[in-house]
């Protein structure tokens, strides 16, 4: 394709240079033509000058000073002429403008022998005529024109006008001529008179030369077509327009076959894409699938956390209930002790007015009014601590015993593992159904480990051992006991162990084991306490069984 | 209620004159204490928060607190803390009920004078609040003193500074006379002015004195 092109451009170039070759050598012609018409017209003018010159002559009306005067004149505008001259029969020159070739007239006057073989042969032929191209005065390249005097004039002899051929062709070719070609004048042997300075190589294929005058004296005008740089304009345009057109059809060609090629790989990224695809589906389908197992296995999971920590927060909520009944009982203490703080004081204050040698009545009677008054308050707190001491009656329901105790110990994990306890629980594979609250009897099983893991802990021998065991005796009730390897008690204090307020421990109320009695026996149950032979104490209950028909 | 504005006031102020705030935010404990209080003579002014206390206070009281440790709007170691910035100079007794016992440890650590259980013994209340208000009256008759003793001793010219200074170092009169390069006679006569005016009669109370500015 770009060949063609190309082949067509040379082509077209090609025809381009010879149309242009073709125009050039008309306008060479012309310009010729034009050259030696715009000469002619001159040379024509300056012969018509002559002839008027030599009327007069002939006629006797010219004087030397006339001659001289016109002559002068016309010479002055016309620089192709360097003199004007008449030069008689005998070849001597008569009148010469200027004026200096005077002093040059036999020198002239040998010239003219040179080129007019017989004045008198010119004369008799009348008729005027140039003189071969002849190095002139001044040593100027020159020809002359030769107007003979007409016939029967009272002097004989031919006027003359000398031309300088440079100056002649300067002046009468258009400027754009002489740019454009070489200008030269030629004599009738082919030698050359006068040449432009060649300004560039000439192209030899653009030469053309026409005869200048008439009649012929050979002097010929040549020119030579200044050769035209290669590129010139047109062709350039021409050029640049068509390596534009290829440039862009390359590119063009280019941007295709590249689209091309990136369809061609698209295409194949997108068959691998859709293989890679499937391939992937193919995975996510079976990941999805092994997900949905483990989500499904999830599900079960979160169900089964959600139903224990529900379970858990049951289970928390009656510990909560525990440690809370401590936490008010405690405050309830505290407030206990501002009544009874202020009644003391005014009892000691009693005293001391007592004492004194004449006590102030009004001051005892204001103090015992206030004891008074302090007094109903700490009944009033007393009142409050016994509604919130007593429990509610039990709400009983069918409960696997091995169940509770398994709670209760899970509930009080925490605080076996933080005092490190070991925690030994027996109770028989078959532990009959009891009829029981399950708030509060856990309540007890877990007043009562949390009981023997302080004593162990208080003793802190290495033996820190508790344990739970169940058993049953044949009889309707079954018996739990908590047996630990703590301090344990003195008897005294065994028998009160079960009474409010008698904690051993300086953190404590007091009242879990009355709690607790008031529980186990609102189950119609049993609690109490007996001392271990070596160490620590045992904490054992009973409780009712349901028998296999239902009844307790 | 006594003002003490002179050093005679201060040193004839008493444990009797002295009063004993109890603050308490239970009204039948505070007046309880009060009237036990009264009975053994001394003058006591109950308050419900330590804010009442603090709006009534002015530094020319003196006595002690009885402080209830667990009060609604601040406790008693934030009032403690209060006090010392508003440097409140005045003794704290505090008083703690059953569970707060470390919380009356870490006061008395922390700068109370003492603490008290409730409920308490009449006898050993009424000891440590006397206690308490000695040292109260110690301490301003001591602030007083080195109060008065400054004012005396920016009394002194420099010469008698310096010659006061040498003297309670334990230099002889011709020595101080040698150190400052002037007569023993000129010593003498400065000492004797030294003494004049800080209110001294002898060179043992004047060295005490002197530490005590110190």
């Amino acid at each position: 394709m770009t060949v063609t092109m190309l082949i067509l451009l040379t082509l077209l170039i090609w025809r381009l240079q010879t149309h242009h070759l073709e125009q050039n050598h008309l306008e060479l012609s012309r310009a010729l033509e034009s050259a030696r018409d715009s000469i002619s017209a001159r040379l024509e003018a300056d012969e018509g000058f002559l002839k008027v010159l030599t009327e007069q002559l002939a006629s006797g009306t010219l004087i030397a000073s006339e001659f001289e005067h016109l002559a002068e004149n016309y010479l002055a505008e016309r620089p192709r002429l360097t003199a004007i001259y008449f030069i008689k029969a005998d070849h001597t020159v008569l009148w010469i403008v200027p004026e200096e070739y005077k002093n040059e007239a036999q020198e002239i006057s040998q010239t003219i022998s040179e080129h007019v073989t017989a004045i008198n042969q010119t004369n008799e032929t009348g008729a005027l005529t140039y003189s071969r191209p002849h190095v002139g005065l001044s040593g100027t390249q020159c020809f002359d024109l030769y107007v003979p005097t007409p016939e029967g004039s009272r002097l004989t002899g031919i006027m003359v006008a000398s031309y300088n051929s440079r100056s002649l062709l300067r002046n009468t070719m258009d400027r754009s001529t002489i740019q454009a070609y070489q200008t030269e004048l030629c004599g009738g042997a082919g030698q050359i008179i006068y040449s432009t300075p060649k300004v560039a190589q000439v192209d030899n294929r653009l030469v053309n030369e026409i005869t200048l005058l008439r009649p012929d004296n050979g002097l010929k005008l040549r020119l030579s077509k200044y050769r035209a740089p290669f590129w010139d304009q047109q062709t350039v345009a021409l050029m640049t327009i068509c390596i534009a057109l290829i440039g862009g059809m390359g590119l063009g060609m280019w941007a295709l076959s590249k689209q091309i090629a990136e369809r061609v790989s698209a295409e194949k990224a997108l068959q691998d894409a859709n293989a890679e695809l499937e391939h992937r589906v193919l995975e996510r389908t079976n990941e999805l699938s092994i997900i949905n197992h483990r989500l499904a296995r999830e599900i079960a999971e979160r169900l089964e956390i959600e139903e224990q920590s529900r379970r858990h927060m049951d289970q928390l909520a009656q510990m909560g209930r525990v440690s809370m009944m401590g936490e008010m009982a405690a405050g309830l203490a505290h407030e206990l002790h501002q009544p009874l703080g202020a009644i003391s004081s005014y009892i000691k204050g009693c005293q001391r007015i007592l004492e004194q040698p004449s006590p102030d009545v009004k001051r005892i009677a204001y103090a015992v009014d206030n004891v008074n008054t302090q007094s109903r308050r700490a009944a009033e707190i007393i009142d409050r601590l016994r509604t919130f001491l007593t429990p509610k009656p039990p709400c009983k329901q069918p409960h696997n015993l091995r169940t509770l105790i398994d709670e209760s110990e899970h509930l009080i994990e925490p605080d076996r593992k933080r005092i490190q306890i070991k925690l030994e629980t027996d109770i028989p594979p078959n532990t009959p159904t009891v009829m029981v609250d399950r708030v509060q009897i856990q309540q007890v099983i877990i007043n009562l480990l949390k009981n023997a893991f302080e004593s162990v802990q208080a003793r802190g021998s290495d033996d820190r051992l508790v344990s739970i065991g169940a058993s049953l005796n044949g009889g309707p009730d079954i018996r739990v006991d908590v047996c630990d390897t703590g301090i344990g008690c003195s008897l005294e204090e065994l028998q009160l162990i079960f009474e409010p307020f008698k904690s051993t421990k300086a953190e404590n109320m007091g009242m879990g084991l009355p709690i607790s009695r008031t529980i186990i026996e609102a189950h119609e149950g049993r609690l109490w306490a007996t001392r271990n032979q070596d160490h620590g104490m045992t904490f054992s209950f009973t409780i009712k069984v349901v028998n296999h028909n239902g009844s307790v | 209620m006594a003002v003490y504005d002179t050093a005679d006031n201060v040193t004839s102020c008493s444990v009797n004159d002295a009063t004993v705030f109890v603050i308490d935010d239970d009204e039948g404990l505070r007046n309880g204490v009060a009237f036990l209080l009264g009975t053994a003579g001394l003058t006591a002014k109950v308050f419900a928060s330590g804010k009442d206390f603090l709006a009534f206070y002015n530094p020319l009281m003196h006595g002690c607190i009885l402080l209830d440790i667990r009060m609604p709007d601040i406790s008693g170691l934030d009032f403690q803390e209060e006090l010392r910035r508003l440097e409140i100079k005045l003794p704290v007794i505090l008083m703690s009920a059953y569970g707060t016992i470390p919380l009356a440890v870490r006061a008395v650590r922390d700068g109370a004078f003492d603490f008290i259980e409730k409920p308490f013994d009449d006898e050993a209340l009424l000891k440590r609040v006397r206690e308490a208000i000695t040292l109260n009256i110690d301490q301003r008759i001591d602030n007083q003193k080195v109060k008065q003793a400054r004012e005396q001793l920016s009394s002194l010219t420099d010469r008698e500074r310096q010659v006061m200074s040498l003297v309670v170092s334990g230099m002889l009169n011709k020595q101080i006379a040698a150190e400052l390069g002037i007569s023993a006679k000129t010593v003498e006569n400065h000492r004797s002015r030294v003494m004049d005016k800080m209110g001294v009669r002898s060179l043992a109370e004047l060295v005490h004195l002197n530490t005590l500015l110190d």
